[in-house]
């Protein structure tokens, strides 16, 4: 564990040599971001001025929710985004893999914190104060039991997302060019930030259970606002703990299958 | 013409080595629809109203109906004369007999049509999908769309080249054509009708040329844009787009003069 705070560290340290090279292209990243807050603002805006709530959660509520679910976003795009990517990419296809099965290290864990962006952690100054404000706005009422076990699940929620993140991207171990999937979570996010109520039967079938996407997002943030619900925090253990064991096997499947030849 | 036929034609070759690439891309940017209608759906069902600011259910469904498929007609991610001027490729495209604008608008073409071509079945599935809420054209409505969205490409590309010629006097723009891509997309109603908005706000997006790049394309194919109407926005289509073309034809010279083919 701590072999891999010092690894991360370091290259922590050689993002912000690096990209401290490219103010413009920090400027630019920065600005979406904002710009994205904006327009989703907006949105909800549009949205609330014809509605009170929308499956049963307020303006506030849902503001939460889109910060906290891009929260857990911007954190893995700061981080573990880039280099996951780089799997559907670049390192199986020009068999650059070998470089990371050679340490002495694990190849799933390198290769997801290889390339950080720390530059886009600035993003979470305005995403974490906003959760803050809208989860004081909404006027439910909030105790010490839901803060608890809503940092509990949102440290599971987070290492969900990981998981599923990883998921998107093994298939790159058998089809050698396909990088439509390293934009599949960058897609799918989009669900992430509306109350899992407003979805069809079918639809929370997939993203609660199938590919638990809205789970990482809306267990925790329905813990904060209600009272804490024993079934939601098991599940929320069994399905992280299960997507867990399926990532590594799939994993280690597709390492035997790597054959480490370029194209 | 016959070598800028053959250059489509190995564009269209190109383009097919990688199609599952395309199907998955394809197939993963259908969830935006379906969250749309998931939560509209949601939205109409709340407020208890069949109409706001004059959508209906149906209305709205069919908006983001038509949306997802200019979007597969959106020009921005197959533009690539930026990264040409920026990386010195823009050089082996100069020193051959043929236009390098025209070789660029073919390649984009090529990329569009293929697009289109595997989004047809999606776009079939959608409407089966959501058959009770999608409210077809009726009539010449259907080749006033079809002008319409052709005009919203003329005006995509006018706006993308000169956003990427500025790559000869600013260097990289990469990022910053795709953030000034997001905002346009905003402001063109990719998001959501712009009847939805307020009306102070709402004024303000309907002066600018960018509602011509969806939501004027949308409400014309849902026959909610008099005839009248539909003419003086092809006017404006082609005089914002006659504009920016000069705009890039001043730049672009004007850039040819600096550019020095080294690439970074």
């Amino acid at each position: 564990m701590l072999r891999y705070i010092k690894i991360n560290l370091v290259l922590f340290r050689n993002s912000f040599i690096r990209d401290s090279q490219m103010p413009v292209h920090i400027i630019s990243s920065f600005t979406w971001r904002i710009l994205d807050i904006i327009i989703s603002l907006i949105f909800f805006n549009v949205i609330f001025s014809n509605i009170q709530n929308l499956a049963g959660w307020n303006y506030w509520q849902v503001v939460f929710l889109y910060a906290f679910s891009r929260t857990i976003i911007l954190t893995h795009n700061a981080w573990t985004k880039r280099g996951v990517q780089s799997m559907a990419t670049d390192l199986i296809r020009r068999g650059e893999f070998d470089f990371y099965l050679a340490k002495p290290v694990d190849s799933m864990i390198m290769v997801s914190i290889k390339s950080p962006r720390i530059y886009n952690f600035i993003t979470l100054a305005f995403m974490i104060p906003l959760g803050i404000y809208a989860a004081i706005k909404s006027g439910m009422p909030i105790g010490l039991d839901n803060v608890f076990w809503f940092l509990i699940l949102a440290a599971l929620g987070f290492i969900l997302y990981y998981f599923l993140m990883i998921l998107c991207v093994i298939p790159a171990f058998w089809f050698i060019r396909l990088w439509a999937i390293s934009e599949i979570m960058d897609k799918l996010n989009t669900f992430m930030r509306y109350p899992a109520g407003i979805f069809s039967e079918g639809i929370k079938v997939a993203v609660l259970v199938l590919f638990p996407i809205v789970t990482a997002s809306y267990l925790p943030a329905s813990i904060l606002f209600y009272p804490p619900k024993i079934e939601y925090i098991v599940y929320m253990i069994l399905i992280t703990a299960a997507f867990g064991a399926l990532t590594r096997y799939l994993w280690g499947l597709g390492v035997k299958s790597y054959s480490s030849a370029s194209s | 013409m016959k070598k800028y036929l053959t250059y489509l034609n190995v564009c269209f070759r190109a383009f097919f080595t990688y199609k599952a690439d395309y199907l998955v891309g394809i197939v993963f940017s259908l969830v935006y629809f379906f969250i749309y209608f998931s939560l509209w759906k949601a939205i109409f069902s709340s407020s208890g109203q069949a109409e706001i600011n004059t959508y209906t259910l149906a209305n709205t469904i069919t908006y983001y109906f038509v949306i997802s498929l200019i979007f597969r007609l959106d020009v921005t991610n197959y533009i690539y004369l930026g990264n040409d001027i920026w990386n010195g490729n823009l050089t082996n495209d100069l020193v051959k007999p043929w236009n390098v604008v025209s070789v660029q608008i073919l390649t984009t073409i090529s990329d569009l049509l293929i697009e289109l071509l595997l989004y047809a079945p999606f776009a079939i599935f959608i409407f089966i999908f959501a058959l009770n809420y999608i409210i077809l054209p009726a009539g010449i409505m259907v080749l006033f769309f079809i002008i319409t969205v052709l005009l919203g490409i003329f005006l995509s590309f006018a706006i993308n080249f000169f956003l990427h010629a500025l790559t000869f006097q600013l260097g990289d723009q990469e990022g910053n054509i795709k953030l000034v891509n997001f905002l346009i997309g905003f402001l063109a109603g990719s998001v959501f009708p712009l009847t939805f908005l307020p009306d102070g706000i709402r004024s303000f997006f309907m002066a600018l040329p960018f509602r011509y790049l969806f939501d004027f394309p949308a409400n014309v194919f849902m026959n909610k844009v008099p005839v009248s109407e539909v003419f003086l926005g092809w006017a404006q289509m082609l005089g914002w787009g006659m504009l920016f073309i000069i705009i890039f034809t001043l730049v672009y010279r004007h850039g040819l003069k600096r550019y020095t083919g080294t690439g970074r």
